[in-house]
């Protein structure tokens, strides 16, 4: 009798244990996501590969566009810098189609120096420039 | 008590009477009862220890379990809300540091840059700080905003094979809510903002002009449209310009 109730008594102190290491564990955890919290970035790298070999250069645009937003910080991550370029160079070419085919030459000029800036970055991605200028109809 | 034979004075557990020499009656009775209470006080006093033991061990055990309990639904609720507090702690963070961009910001309204000023404003949290100094900016952001919603919608309708009749709303809806924010006007005398906002309004036109395909009358008149009626021309436009 005595002996069952010793059991008992282990196996309710083990399960309180347990209980209690799951508790810590997940506190630290909850602890350490509230302190190093950082938006969800949906332009992974993975992800952009994806949408510059589908050419989805508009997807791409936006899904950045909205991670910059979110303040992605894009100088401590190196996989986004040309990816980031790719952006940069999108956002110029479209504004600078937009002002040049209606005459608006100092606006022209200012996105053009910028697409230059963006190309000159595109690393890897340089392809993407002439698929991009093919879109916006840029000759 | 007395002696029942002499009336000498005698304690009840005298068995003799130290007088008379006669037998006490009552002394044997007394000293059993004696024992008796004696042996009732032990086992009474076990029994309390015994049940006290016991009740304590179960005491401690219930607290024990409704502790844990108690641990795990605290542990519950502030995982359900550690995230909306961490990112308020970011927030709070950005927003401590926007001052810093108060410069930029006007800088980028001056310049009419509006895609790189919501960037920047909305990334570094300026408007959140609600400064004195940067409120009659504020209108300037707001369009800004509009403006670059309808730009990305824009970039990735360009790349998009199919589009389908909501995201075409959408657009619509955007563009009608850039139109809201500029007929509301600047709500400032502030030059550079009044500037700014007469340029947003023609490239927002000419947005819509070069990458929707409108005609550039309707873009003139977008501002006296209702929100139905812009969605309609949007998605004329696009069909339009798909065929």
């Amino acid at each position: 009798m005595a002996q069952a109730s010793n059991k008992g008594k282990k196996v309710l102190a083990i399960i309180l244990g347990l209980i209690w290491g799951i508790i810590v564990a997940v506190l630290v955890a909850d602890l350490y996501m509230m302190f190093n919290y950082k938006p969800t970035y949906y332009s992974s790298a993975t992800r952009i590969a994806d949408r510059i070999t589908s050419k989805a250069y508009g997807q791409l645009y936006a899904t950045m566009q909205s991670d910059l937003i979110d303040n992605l910080d894009t100088d401590k991550q190196t996989e986004y810098a040309e990816v980031l370029a790719v952006h940069d160079y999108i956002e110029a070419a479209a504004q600078y189609k937009m002002y040049k085919d209606n005459g608006i030459t100092d606006m022209a000029n200012r996105y053009k120096e910028r697409m230059d800036d963006a190309k000159n970055c595109l690393g890897g991605f340089d392809f993407t420039a002439g698929d991009i200028d093919k879109i916006l109809g840029i000759k | 008590m007395k002696c029942q034979s002499c009336g000498a004075n005698l304690q009840i557990d005298n068995a003799f009477c130290p007088y008379c020499g006669a037998a006490n009656p009552v002394a044997k009775k007394h000293r059993e009862d004696m024992k008796r209470y004696a042996n009732d006080y032990k086992k009474t006093k076990e029994e309390v220890v015994g049940n006290t033991r016991k009740f304590n061990k179960r005491t401690f055990r219930i607290t024990a379990i409704a502790v844990t309990i108690a641990a795990i639904a605290g542990v519950i609720l502030f995982s359900a809300v550690a995230e909306s507090a961490g990112r308020q702690m970011y927030r709070d963070h950005r927003r401590q540091n926007a001052e810093k961009y108060f410069e930029e910001v006007i800088s980028l309204i001056e310049d009419c840059d509006y895609i790189k000023l919501d960037t920047l404003a909305r990334a570094k949290g300026v408007k959140s700080t609600n400064d004195k100094s940067m409120r009659e900016y504020y209108s300037a952001e707001n369009l800004a905003t509009e403006y670059s919603y309808v730009f990305s919608d824009i970039m990735r309708n360009l790349t998009d094979e199919s589009l389908s009749q909501s995201e075409l709303t959408t657009v619509g809806s955007e563009v009608y809510r850039f139109y809201k924010y500029y007929n509301a006007g600047p709500e400032t005398e502030n030059e550079t903002v009044v500037r700014f906002f007469e340029n947003c309004k023609r490239d927002m036109g000419l947005l819509l002009t070069t990458y929707v395909g409108i005609s550039e009358d309707d873009a003139g008149n977008l501002e006296n449209m209702s929100e139905g009626q812009i969605q309609v021309l949007i998605e004329e436009a696009y069909n339009g310009t798909s065929k």
